[in-house]
């Protein structure tokens, strides 16, 4: 008797663009009925033949059909549906050319590719990609846009109307015209429909009207920003006013971009609410998440809509001004777009200023201000009031305000010159009632329960802030001033430096007695604001700040290099989750290392929380058990060495398997915890640790967001593939070699961020593997930075796949490893992590 | 309640409030870039020759800037007040949007 053989669904690897966008996964069609037609009457069929299948299997199981004439009839049903499963594939890419060939989504297409560009522009600039790779990426990208821009583009609501074809086309050719009445009547038209019963299907009326419907309001819609562009940048050019029209406001425009503008406005309007009230958003929200649990409802249908309707027209518009800039002007501008760049939380930070200023507080008189990190508004008679900092807590998820006023310290080192005008309320207070604006306007950006603990929202007058109850150690109220107060710049050495710590010659790290600190355990960081409130900082910290000096100290000599996605910062966080006793959270988490360990590190109680003044750590052990670094800096086993060690090692052979069918792998559950600590010690502390990390750039999220589609697939071929063992290699370098192989022959699917990497260095697939599947790595550092989104496996896991010994470090010469099924292993641990996250 | 304590009907058109965390932090950030790209090309535009060519000086002796937007709210107040009003832009032309469906 034959099983069934598991139906491929997924076709291989993207072949389109390398470059992803979630525009890609969102994008409309306006014939999503028939998409979804012919995928139901492909799926309906497989499921059919799938059946028959089982019938047999039963029959036979119950002795009443030969195996020989069983096999040879599954034989012929899984024939029929691979063939059902070619066509399902065919016919729906061939409507995808289709829309792509149509005039509307040309544009839509070019669009994309243009962001496509400035994306991978945007990762070069944060030497995020090699510019070889990006080069080639940017040149494939040109060519889609050059190849796109060959269709003509004709607007069914010109064809409508020839006078207004006529001059709306003279408008795009030479720039603003007086529009005669009977060509603005595409405005009263457009405003028109805005009637709401228009929106809903009138009784009898079909779904395919009503998408008939929206495909028109779509082309209103880019017609309108087209022409409305088009005046402006006419408007730009012959009347030289950018100065004074530069941005995104409609000061001092000429009457024709004005109208142009409220052409455009009613357009996008209509067009936005048919798209709404019809329904068609969901559907693409309900299309797009329709295989996710109800947790996992997360694809952006909301930011794609308000980048639609909102962001892009206002970024073209800007996009054409920019162009008119003076050339010094636009290389400075360029200079700080750089630099801002390098934080992303300031852009939250402003873009947060959207959410909570309102036109009228600022017309009557609201100020906004900024002081290092943060921006306070208020009025001048009113209260100083500080939001964005947490605008920025909240919408990053953000709960440690300890890192924002580090960043807040820091700023002020930085400009001496910087004068403090405000009587800043605490920065644990962070978000502040009455006044310029309400605790529950805050709570609208930011659930409640995202920040509860950290800041205390008081409606009155009067300023009230808790802060750091991550330590329950500080907690403060104050009294907002209404009065402007200057401090004199404070310096660095005198305030925020409070050495307790110094590195002898034999390198030990010595907790002195510095004058004024009398407990063993925390001191207080003073800030330079004087109503600031000050942090404890515990002695775990200094070991840490040790230890990240140490590790910079080699990054900065080039004896550790780091990856792509590694930052120093990842790392403190890695430390802190691993090693919660460091930072006094032992008692709730489970420690990293035992007392007895930390004793012979040099803390003489054990816990590395509390150190008395004058105790010695022993640096190089610390570094040796928290990395498996020693201190002259070698790395005992480290990523960096990857290229000596593999090139020191034979290269095994790897049979080549040709590109095949491939099936599809069944994700299965697995836990994204470490080994180290488990889920129930991490609970709250893990998430509000999660939480605390810098905010994500666009990419990321959108990284992750794609890495939620990823659908693992491995050849049958290569899923076969046993090893016989041969000394002189490790799993590891096999697993790697193998998996290249597979990938380039399009024996495996990755995840479309690891292709990225894999695309700008293959060493990219070595961390992959390890992050998968830990056991194969020695590397500590490397499962440091990258973490490890699954636990170790069983001795007998091991066997089972072929490695007697239980331990995949220890293969005995002529086991059988089962490389394919191992492969198969890390395919599915990367899709189940990737779906949980 | 005064003026000052009206809502940014932003937040209720948009239900930004209800958006996942990634989603909404996607979309801040994005309207962040698109305000400070056009706050800081209006404050450039503003200043004088002497004054931009001072500015390309301290950019190209200062690499490493943590806190550009501070720098240019202190040396140039102007800035933050430009920053506001292009934020008001934003939300007045997405509130005309989105307002017929609240």
């Amino acid at each position: 008797m034959r099983e069934m053989l598991p139906v491929p669904n997924y076709s291989g690897r993207e072949t389109e663009s390398v470059v992803s966008t979630i525009e890609d996964v969102a994008k409309e069609s306006a014939n999503d009925d028939t998409y979804e037609q012919i995928e139901k009457n492909a799926l309906e069929t497989i499921e059919d033949l799938k059946r028959q299948i089982e019938d047999i299997n039963t029959t036979v199981r119950e002795g009443k059909l030969g195996t020989t004439l069983a096999d040879q009839l599954v034989a012929d049903l899984e024939q029929q549906i691979y063939a059902a499963e070619r066509r399902r594939r065919s016919e729906i890419p061939a409507l995808e050319i289709v829309e792509r060939s149509s005039e509307e989504d040309a544009i839509e297409q070019i669009d994309r590719l243009k962001s496509e560009v400035e994306h991978i522009n945007a990762l070069v600039r944060e030497n995020k990609m090699n510019t070889t790779l990006a080069d080639q990426l940017v040149a494939t990208l040109e060519q889609q846009i050059r190849s796109e821009e060959q269709v003509t583009y004709t607007p069914s609501i010109l064809k409508a109307n020839p006078a207004r074809e006529q001059a709306i086309s003279k408008m795009l050719e030479t720039g603003p015209v007086e529009l005669t009445s009977s060509e603005v009547s595409f405005e009263t038209e457009v405003i028109a429909s805005e009637d709401e019963e228009e929106f809903f299907p009138k009784e009898g009326e079909t779904e395919a009207e009503t998408s008939h419907e929206y495909v028109v309001r779509k082309r209103e819609f880019k017609q309108a920003k087209k022409a409305y562009l088009a005046t402006l940048e006419h408007d730009y050019a012959d009347r030289n006013i950018l100065k004074k029209t530069f941005g995104l406001g409609r000061k001092a425009l000429s009457p024709q971009v004005e109208q142009a503008h409220d052409v455009f406005m009613a357009a996008n309007q209509a067009y936005y609410n048919h798209a709404q009230r019809s329904g068609h958003y969901e559907r693409v929200a309900t299309r797009l998440n329709r295989e996710r649990t109800a947790e996992e409802l997360l694809l952006p249908i909301n930011s794609l809509v308000a980048d639609r309707h909102i962001l892009r027209p206002a970024k073209e518009r800007l996009e054409l001004q920019q162009v008119h800039l003076p050339e010094g002007v636009t290389r400075l501008k360029q200079a700080i777009s750089e630099r801002i760049r390098k934080n992303p939380k300031v852009a939250l930070g402003v873009g947060a200023l959207v959410a909570v200023l309102n036109p009228a507080a600022v017309l009557t008189g609201l100020g906004v201000r900024y002081v290092g990190n943060k921006f306070y508004v208020g009025s001048k008679e009113a209260t100083e009031q500080q939001v964005t900092a947490a605008a920025i807590a909240a919408v990053d998820g953000i709960a440690d305000l300890r890192s924002l006023e580090e960043k807040q310290f820091e700023s002020v080192r930085q400009t001496h010159d910087a004068r403090i005008r405000t009587n800043a309320t605490a920065i644990g207070a962070a978000i502040v009632a009455g006044g310029a604006y309400n605790s529950s306007e805050v709570e609208r950006i930011v659930p409640t329960e995202e920040i509860s603990g950290y800041i205390d929202f008081d409606d009155s007058l009067g300023v009230r802030g808790e802060g750091l109850s991550e330590t329950g150690a500080v907690s403060t109220s104050v009294e907002a001033s209404a009065s402007e107060t200057e401090a004199a710049p404070v310096a660095a050495s005198e305030t925020f430096v409070l050495d307790r710590t110094s590195i002898t010659a034999e390198g030990e790290l010595v907790f002195l007695t510095p004058e004024g600190i009398t407990t063993n355990s925390s001191i207080e960081v003073v800030s330079p604001f004087a109503n600031e409130v000050p942090y404890l900082k515990v002695p775990g910290e200094e070991l840490i700040d040790a230890m990240i000096d140490r590790i910079e100290a080699d990054v900065r000599s080039g004896v550790i290099t780091l990856e792509l996605g590694q930052s120093l910062s990842t790392l403190r966080e890695q430390i802190i989750v691993r090693y919660p006793e460091l930072t006094g959270s032992g008692n709730t988490a489970a420690p990293g290392l035992s007392s007895e360990v930390w004793q012979q590190i040099g803390v003489s109680g054990g816990n590395p929380s509390e150190i008395p003044n004058g105790t010695k750590i022993n640096m190089e052990r610390l570094l040796n058990e928290v990395f498996g670094i020693r201190l002259e800096g070698e790395l005992m086993e480290g990523a960096s060495d990857l290229a000596k060690s593999t090139a020191s090692t034979p290269v095994p052979e790897i049979p080549t398997i040709p590109p095949a069918e491939i099936a599809p792998v069944i994700p299965t559950e697995t836990t994204t915890e470490t080994t180290m600590i488990t889920s129930s010690d991490r609970g709250e502390f893990q998430k509000m640790l999660d939480n605390t990390r810098d905010h994500k750039p666009i990419e990321s999220v959108l990284n992750e967001l794609a890495e939620r589609d990823f659908q693992p697939a491995i050849s049958e071929r290569l899923v076969d593939l046993t090893t016989p063992w041969q000394p002189g290699k490790t799993l590891h370098e096999h697993l790697y070699r193998t998996m290249l192989e597979g990938y380039r022959n399009g024996n495996i699917t990755l995840p479309i961020e690891t292709m990225r990497y894999v695309a700008g260095n293959e060493t990219a697939l070595y961390g992959f593997i390890e992050r998968h599947l830990p056991d194969v790595s020695d590397d500590v550092l490397s499962k440091f930075f990258r973490g490890v989104s699954t636990e170790a496996m069983s001795p007998e896991e091991w066997r089972a796949l072929g490695i007697e010994s239980g331990n995949p470090k220890m293969i005995a010469a002529g086991d059988q490893v089962q490389t394919g099924n191992i492969i198969k292993l890390i395919l599915e641990r990367a899709a189940g992590a990737a779906n949980k996250s | 309640m005064n003026e000052l304590t009206q809502k940014s009907r932003l937040v209720t058109l948009l239900k930004l409030d209800s958006w996942p965390a990634a989603e909404r932090a996607v979309f801040l950030e994005k309207s962040g870039h698109l305000l400070l790209e056009a706050s800081i090309g209006r404050l450039l535009l503003l200043l004088q020759e002497a004054e931009l060519a001072q500015l390309e000086l301290y950019l190209d002796s200062h690499e490493n800037i943590d806190d550009m937007v501070g720098y240019l709210s202190d040396r140039y107040p102007l800035f933050v007040d430009i920053l506001s009003e292009e934020a008001v832009a934003l939300e007045k032309e997405a509130e005309q949007t989105f307002s017929s469906t609240s």
